[in-house]
């Protein structure tokens, strides 16, 4: 226990060093790609050739192997654009960032580059989220969250042990919808909600839009805040909704922008990670 | 060093460094376009909007139906088309001809048992939905959102 504890003080002791930071956050992308790549051709390719960069030595830092894994991802994504959600955008554009590193940048100029192409992506992602959110005239009144808590599983549990929606209404009004857009004969429907439940999708649209801008604008601006403000739109959002493969994206890109000096970061970072994996794992009936 | 020549310097500088963020601004924005103005899908594309809108691939009802001078008929699509096959898929998300046309295709095999007598007409049609909530009430209804007709008799 004791030569574990002292082996891993000395692992993390050797994250001060940017070249050692810089290969754990390409070993994380690696890893990333390989669990949450579809099962297509192009993101079965994308997930063997990220296995094989994973294990094989010096590959994690081959210019050539991130190039092969680059042009998978257009492959994958350029195959069929409109059916890929955002997380996948997002995966190939760190991907893209990455073999930018290796090739454009001088070995001790890696992390940098890493560090500022992380913080501008995380920085578009939120700030085109928020937009989205404000533009499409559905989410700051509330509608979207309202349709998605009476019509949806993955909050049903919680909001029924709080005694804010039951089980048996969200049941119901997923019958509806689904006869719906399944039923050529029928046109209209409606779904049952509860006050309580109502204001709550209120609340929690006005909170998202709040956090999502204070990323995105902390992000852009470079506040020295924006990692408290990510910690707390992660612990926020994801520990109740479970999308993981975003998630995962957000965490290594955070961890990834974080200054050579931000020790502890570092660990909250690393520790955040661990808590979203182990929460997914040890408490699915929160969702 | 010329003004001219740090400016180009510094241009040149930004675009190695940001190269990736300036490509997926250009991307994002197209999707903006594309869904404000068009049909896409606002979920799918690259351009952030998940959980924004109810509008989404998964919430857009799609039909097929057999229009002849008796009337239209319904079309049991699913059967010769899986629902998460990529003509469905593409055709909910992005309805327009060049998506909804190779899904007319697909349903071909459901018109065999059709026999035409000379002089008839009859057109494939693909309708595509989306749905509309309203709060207050808790309605959900349809609204149209593209439809594709093509002549199966006589043929053009």
């Amino acid at each position: 226990m004791a030569a574990t504890l002292a082996h891993t003080k000395q692992w993390i002791a050797g994250l001060r060093a940017a070249s050692k930071r810089y290969e754990l956050v390409l070993r994380a992308t690696l890893l990333m790609f390989a669990w949450f790549c579809l099962t297509t051709p192009a993101g079965l390719a994308i997930k063997v050739c990220s296995l094989i960069a994973f294990v094989w030595p010096h590959a994690v830092t081959n210019r050539y192997v991130w190039t092969g894994i680059s042009g998978l991802f257009a492959w994958y994504i350029g195959g069929d654009r409109f059916l890929h959600d955002n997380h996948m955008y997002l995966y190939m554009w760190w991907a893209f960032a990455c073999t930018g590193s290796l090739w454009l940048a001088v070995p001790k100029d890696r992390a940098e580059f890493l560090r500022r192409n992380s913080q501008a992506l995380i920085g578009l992602a939120f700030g085109f989220a928020t937009f989205w959110k404000l533009w499409g005239g559905q989410y700051i009144d509330g509608g979207f969250l309202t349709f998605y808590i009476r019509t949806n599983r993955d909050t049903t549990s919680l909001l029924n042990s709080l005694g804010i929606l039951p089980n048996e209404v969200v049941d119901q009004n997923m019958k509806a919808l689904s006869a719906l857009i399944l039923d050529p004969g029928i046109r209209q429907c409606v779904v049952a909600g509860t006050p309580a439940a109502d204001l709550l999708a209120k609340l929690v649209a006005w909170w998202t839009i709040l956090i999502e801008f204070a990323v995105a604008a902390s992000f852009l601006i470079r506040l020295p805040l924006r990692n408290y403000v990510m910690a707390i739109f992660v612990v926020s959002t994801y520990f109740f909704l479970p999308i993981y493969g975003f998630c995962c994206c957000l965490i290594v890109m955070t961890y990834a922008q974080l200054e050579g000096k931000a020790q502890r970061w570092q660990m909250v970072v690393l520790g955040l990670f661990l808590a979203m994996v182990m929460r997914w794992l040890l408490v699915p009936g929160l969702q | 060093m010329t003004l001219d020549e740090r400016i180009l310097k510094f241009l040149t500088e930004v675009l190695k460094t940001y190269y990736v963020p300036l490509a997926c601004t250009g991307f994002a924005v197209l999707q903006i376009v594309s869904a404000s103005a068009g049909v896409l899908d606002p979920w799918k594309g690259g351009g952030f909007g998940m959980f924004s809108t109810v509008d989404s691939r998964r919430m857009r009802p799609i039909y097929a139906f057999l229009e002849t001078r008796a009337g239209a008929t319904w079309l049991p699509m699913y059967d010769v088309v899986p629902p998460k096959g990529p003509e469905v898929l593409s055709a909910r998300s992005y309805p327009t001809a060049a998506f909804l046309k190779p899904l007319a295709r697909r349903i071909y095999p459901l018109l065999l048992n059709i026999h035409a007598m000379p002089g008839d007409r009859a057109v494939i049609r693909i309708d595509v939905s989306r749905i509309v909530f309203t709060a207050s009430t808790g309605r959900v209804s349809e609204e149209p959102l593209s439809a594709y007709r093509e002549d199966l008799w006589p043929r053009r």
